[in-house]
């Protein structure tokens, strides 16, 4: 059997660091870019997925860590901004396309977009990074549309925290993160690897009528209306 | 609504045509005096300051300026407090779209339309910013696209932009409260103007019925919009009246992405 290889952008995500190991438990070959590659190249990056292409099946590409994309309207600079745009949604698209590429001669594949729910949710002195997992949630969809027609399945999931992020998160301007287990149904974050699953199946061929979908995956967490209407026995 | 002695002042970026231009004869109808902010097509900018000073004499001017260049977009600010004094109301609409699908965009080209689609309108509203807190009803209105909800195919990174704005929207709106500014956008679907963007690709994907095909099929109301039809909802929400309203999107599509 040919190994399958699964892409991934090798941001410090420790849900897809988790997606990473438990996939090569089931059968596929996770393969990281390594830090020196230029993401904002589209030569780099398909230089670099170049060995792999003939068994390349999936791709899982996280968000890069929003704790470098904090900023208010008010005082975000250009430089913050021009830094934003080239470690998030100009590789984010780069990737795509490369991965694509590829997909489409292998006539299969599944590009699993790693995103969050903050590509609705605002975070507050956050536009930096929620705008780019806006535009990442509507690259899944064109990409879904395009892609779709060579049995490509693409899925945005817009994860929630899990435990140990809520601090990367806080802002003067939202509760939302806040004391954040009490609004999830658990009174718990979920641990880092919850996606593992859902992950796996989305790399399989079965997953293909999810095609283009927006998948919340955060237990319930946005879904919080407030104390009072908690009940517990 | 009598708007006439409105003393209002508006910017609108990519004011001299399509779109914004309908903004600004709406605007100025209402009695708000407007900045005409354009990059280009400069013949298409001066019929439109001459109609809308037809419509209200000495209510508007232009000014030539790339919103994705900081420089550019404090000039304007400052010129178009100098010449009225105040700046109440944004509307950020200036765009390219170089329709593109996913697989054709390059790195440059990409990176072009980010830093004016999304880029543009996060500059104009920093720099605005100072003269919007002076006011008693500062207003931001975004356009974006229905392509921020429903895919193009024509134009992936155009989309990505488009549904940005949703966002740049929602964190504006969150964190200007207490400035009592509102930040809301309008999710423009189809719209007649005269013509669309001048870059290369404009004329690859032709994705035009026949009209009244198109308006049978495609628009529960049967028309398409029009420029004024975005014009009459911003002097709405420019208005005291829309006070409560922060960070939506209202939908001017004739019920078309319903179909």
């Amino acid at each position: 059997m040919p190994e399958k290889f699964v892409y991934f952008n090798n941001t410090p995500d420790i849900v897809s660091s988790n997606v990473a190991e438990h996939i090569k438990t089931i059968g596929y070959t996770p393969v990281f870019s390594d830090n020196n590659i230029d993401l904002t190249s589209a030569e780099c990056v398909n230089n670099f997925l170049e060995p792999y292409k003939d068994n390349l099946v999936g791709a899982v590409l996280s968000n890069p860590p929003v704790a470098g994309m904090r900023g208010g309207i008010e005082d975000t600079t250009d430089e913050m901004w021009n830094n934003a745009r080239d470690i998030f949604v100009v590789p984010m698209l780069n990737i795509t396309q490369a991965v694509g590429k590829i997909f489409m001669e292998n006539k299969k594949g599944s590009i699993i977009y790693l995103n969050s729910v903050h590509a609705e949710k605002p975070i507050g002195n956050g536009f930096l990074y929620t705008t780019a997992c806006a535009a990442v949630q509507a690259l899944c969809r064109e990409a879904a549309l395009i892609y779709g027609r060579y049995n490509i399945g693409c899925y945005n999931i817009m994860r929630g925290i899990v435990e140990g992020e809520e601090k990367y998160f806080t802002s003067d301007y939202s509760p939302i993160h806040h004391n954040s287990e009490i609004r999830f149904p658990k009174e718990k974050l979920p641990e880092a690897n919850s996606l593992n699953e859902l992950c796996a199946f989305l790399l399989g061929g079965g997953a293909y009528i999810l095609n283009g979908s927006d998948l919340r995956a955060d237990e319930g967490f946005t879904l919080f209306y407030g104390k009072s209407g908690y009940y517990k026995n | 609504m009598d708007l006439k002695d409105n003393n209002k002042v508006a910017i609108v970026t990519g004011g001299n045509k399509g779109v914004g231009r309908g903004i600004v004869y709406s605007l100025v109808k209402a009695g708000i005096k407007v900045c005409i902010c354009y990059n280009s097509s400069e013949d298409f900018a001066l019929e439109t300051l001459k109609k809308a000073n037809e419509i209200f004499d000495n209510h508007a001017f232009l000014y030539k300026c790339d919103v994705s260049a900081r420089d550019n977009v404090k000039a304007m600010a400052e010129e178009t407090f100098r010449r009225f004094g105040k700046i109440d109301i944004l509307v950020n609409n200036a765009a390219l779209q170089p329709n593109l699908p996913v697989g054709f965009y390059d790195t440059e080209m990409f990176k072009k339309i980010w830093d004016v689609n999304i880029g543009g309108y996060f500059l104009c509203l920093q720099e605005c910013l100072p003269y919007l807190k002076q006011s008693d009803c500062a207003r931001v209105i975004n356009i974006t696209s229905i392509h921020a909800k429903r895919p193009s195919v024509f134009d992936a990174g155009y989309s990505m932009t488009k549904n940005a704005i949703k966002m740049f929207t929602r964190e504006a709106a969150i964190e200007l409260a207490k400035y009592k500014i509102t930040v809301n956008y309008i999710i423009l679907g189809a719209c007649h103007i005269e013509r669309k963007t001048n870059l290369p690709n404009s004329g690859m994907f032709n994705l035009r019925m026949p009209e009244k095909a198109r308006t049978k099929t495609s628009f529960p109301l049967g028309r398409i919009a029009v420029p004024k039809d975005v014009g009459d909802l911003i002097v709405y929400l420019s208005g005291k009246e829309s006070e409560i309203i922060t960070g939506t999107g209202i939908r001017i599509d004739g019920g078309s992405v319903l179909l």
